[in-house]
């Protein structure tokens, strides 16, 4: 079953051309990776998708419901999607805790008790229940985007984009935002993950798109893309990353 | 073996030129490298550190107190050959103050204190109106005010509160004379106007600036989580742009206390017109502005500093300006701090005075040709370069490579 659409998107900013019709549909459950050289038009995507940024034309359906229309609230559709961004961007002036905390209360309206047991919940799931009291400017790298995913799942997302969640980290903590991910994977996650990180893309996406100059190349398994690309553009990004 | 020293330049032109091929051989003993080696420029990064480590305590505070025990010591020779009377300082003190509540230094307090006030109050909306007013994603609402608000604050900024004093004073004696409201005549109304309006202009900079340093990432974060604009304001920006204008507050109250004596020029009865008129009618007009300079002195030094020391107590890791917390006495004593930078003592921590670590604390002096060094104990012989040396170490003095002549064989 769709979860989510995307049906000829087309996005400017300026002069610049950075979406150029991108149809796209994932299924409820699946992981969709998406590489790519960079300024391709990937970031923007994931944007367009959460309407942070507002496509110039073209829908976006979530569960058969179109979403680019006057009568939904973008702020609605941010709520059925959770992003992790590439810096982190933990709420500097909260605790962790109150990192994950503020969605349930600000925007689910959860009354703070509860909000609190589920937030330390959503903490453990990540591994973090000891750092609830540490701000952000205290944990690691890998311990900051663990908390951004914290704070995403515990809005009981449908859909959970990623925009390249450890490029901005030190290699060695790579692997426990990985692990988080291939995790919530497992447990049937709906995600669409912008990444660099192949080795992950290779084992846990169920397809790969290929993306490049604010079009899908080419989309397929795994496999296909990585072992047997069949367009040339591919073939060259593929072989420059896998050497 | 003996190798002539060079300098670098000479060295870096003779490997160019391929002169030197013949006179240096490819291999030579570690011990006689240290000519060429040692005469390439060592790049300042451990001394300046250091040395700006040692300024920011110690010597800085030796200086301030220098330069108060100077100002004392002048103040005194004015005493001294008559220009001062001290007799007269001490026994005219408390008409400053008393009596309680209509006295000039409570006046001034109070105009500064209440314009603040009103100032801060209002002056957050119209930062609001001014950081959010413009720009791609600007807010209807703050759009409609942006133009007047802006014009509002280049007018405030952009003309001496002299005049600006001089208007309002205008406009209020010639449109209500008579004034009197809350036992407040129409001359300390136009004084409270005229600061209010004067610093609601450079406070809604003050706040815009404080909004708009906040990070546009974590706006985006709480927009992901489907916070809507007011909400993102409220929850992310407001708090976060609070805490990042705490001191160019207090520099704005600072500013604003010192320009309330402007305003005895309308005729209020503030400090400075008191301390006029004592000048005039005893004609000791030194001791009276010195006597005000003290009252300012000792309310906007503390205030300053207990600021940055409350700012110190409620900071959150990764939020705001990284000073203070020192205690007065670590001020004017140094800092005895705990270095942590581990390549100094092989990973203990280090009792050093000023950021620099002494002989004895576990490092020992050496020295090269042309270098002296500081460097962890036990090291002094080995074949470290210039480099290891450099990381581990410090480096105390070098000579100009230039200067010297052939190392002794």
């Amino acid at each position: 079953m769709t979860m989510l659409r995307l049906q000829g998107i087309h996005k400017s900013f300026g002069k610049l051309h950075v979406l150029r019709g991108v149809d796209l549909e994932v299924n409820r459950g699946d992981v969709l990776c998406i590489i790519g050289p960079s300024g391709s038009g990937k970031s923007t995507l994931l944007r367009c998708t959460n309407l942070l940024v507002y496509p110039d034309r073209g829908d976006i359906f979530l569960e058969q419901v179109r979403v680019t229309t006057r009568a939904v609230r973008p702020e609605w559709v941010r709520q059925q999607i959770g992003m992790v961004f590439q810096q982190f961007n933990l709420f500097t002036h909260l605790t962790a805790l109150r990192n994950v905390m503020l969605g349930l209360v600000v925007v689910k309206r959860m009354n703070p008790a509860d909000a609190r047991s589920k937030a330390e919940l959503e903490l453990q799931r990540v591994g973090l229940a000891d750092k609830k009291d540490a701000y952000p400017a205290q944990l690691s790298g890998g311990q900051q985007q663990r908390v951004a995913i914290a704070r995403a799942l515990a809005m009981d997302p449908r859909v959970m984009l990623f925009d390249e969640p450890t490029s901005a980290l030190d290699p060695e903590f790579i692997h426990e935002v990985l692990d988080v991910m291939g995790r919530l994977a497992k447990e049937g996650m709906t995600m669409v993950v912008v990444t660099h990180e192949m080795n992950f893309a290779r084992e846990v996406a169920d397809s790969i798109i290929f993306f490049d100059q604010g079009q899908i190349v080419e989309r397929g398994s795994p496999e296909e893309i990585f072992d047997r690309p069949g367009h040339d553009r591919t073939k060259a990004f593929v072989g420059k990353i896998l050497r | 073996m003996t190798v002539p020293a060079m300098t670098a330049r000479k060295l870096s032109w003779a490997r160019f030129s391929g002169e030197a091929m013949a006179a240096d051989p490819p291999t030579r003993e570690p011990s006689e490298r240290g000519g060429a080696i040692e005469s390439t420029p060592v790049p300042p990064t451990w001394g300046s550190r250091a040395r700006g480590a040692a300024l920011a305590s110690a010597p800085a505070t030796l200086m301030a107190g220098i330069v108060i025990l100077v100002a004392l010591a002048m103040i005194g020779t004015l005493a001294y050959v008559g220009v001062i009377n001290w007799v007269f300082m001490v026994q005219n003190w408390p008409s400053a103050y008393l009596p309680l509540w209509t006295a000039p230094l409570w006046n001034s307090l109070f105009l500064t204190i209440a314009s603040f006030l009103i100032g801060f109050g209002t002056a957050i909306f119209l930062g609001i109106v001014r950081a959010y007013g413009m720009g791609k994603t600007r807010n209807r609402i703050a759009f409609v005010f942006y133009a007047p608000v802006t014009g509002y604050v280049h007018a405030i900024r952009g003309t001496p509160f002299f005049v600006q004093l001089w208007l309002v004073f205008f406009a209020i004696i010639l449109a209500a004379p008579q004034l009197d409201i809350l036992g407040w005549d129409v001359y300390m109304w136009a004084g409270l106007i005229a600061l209010s309006l004067n610093t609601i202009g450079y406070q809604a900079e003050v706040f815009r600036g404080g909004f708009q340093a906040v990070g546009q990432g974590q706006v985006e974060a709480a927009k992901a989580l489907g916070l809507r604009g007011p909400q993102v304001f409220f929850h992310i920006t407001f708090p976060q742009g609070l805490r990042l204008v705490t001191l160019p507050l207090t520099n704005e109250f600072i500013a604003l206390f010192k320009a309330s004596t402007i305003v005895s020029y309308i005729s209020v009865y503030e400090l400075f017109v008191w301390a006029e008129n004592l000048g005039s009618r005893f004609g000791h007009p030194i001791e009276g502005f010195l006597m005000i300079s003290l009252y300012y002195l000792i309310i906007n030094v503390p205030l300053g500093r207990t600021v940055t020391y409350l700012e110190g107590r409620i900071r959150i890791p990764g939020l705001g300006t990284q000073v203070g917390g020192d205690s007065l006495t670590q001020r004017f004593l140094g800092r005895r701090k705990e270095n942590r930078a581990s390549s100094w003592s092989g990973g203990r921590p280090t009792r050093t005075r000023g950021g620099l670590p002494q002989p004895g604390d576990g490092f020992a002096k050496m020295s090269t040709g042309s270098h002296r060094w500081l460097v962890p104990a036990g090291r002094e012989r080995s074949g470290d370069g210039d480099h290891e040396r450099l990381v581990s170490g410090r480096l105390l003095a070098a000579t100009a490579a230039s200067e010297r002549g052939p190392p002794a064989s």
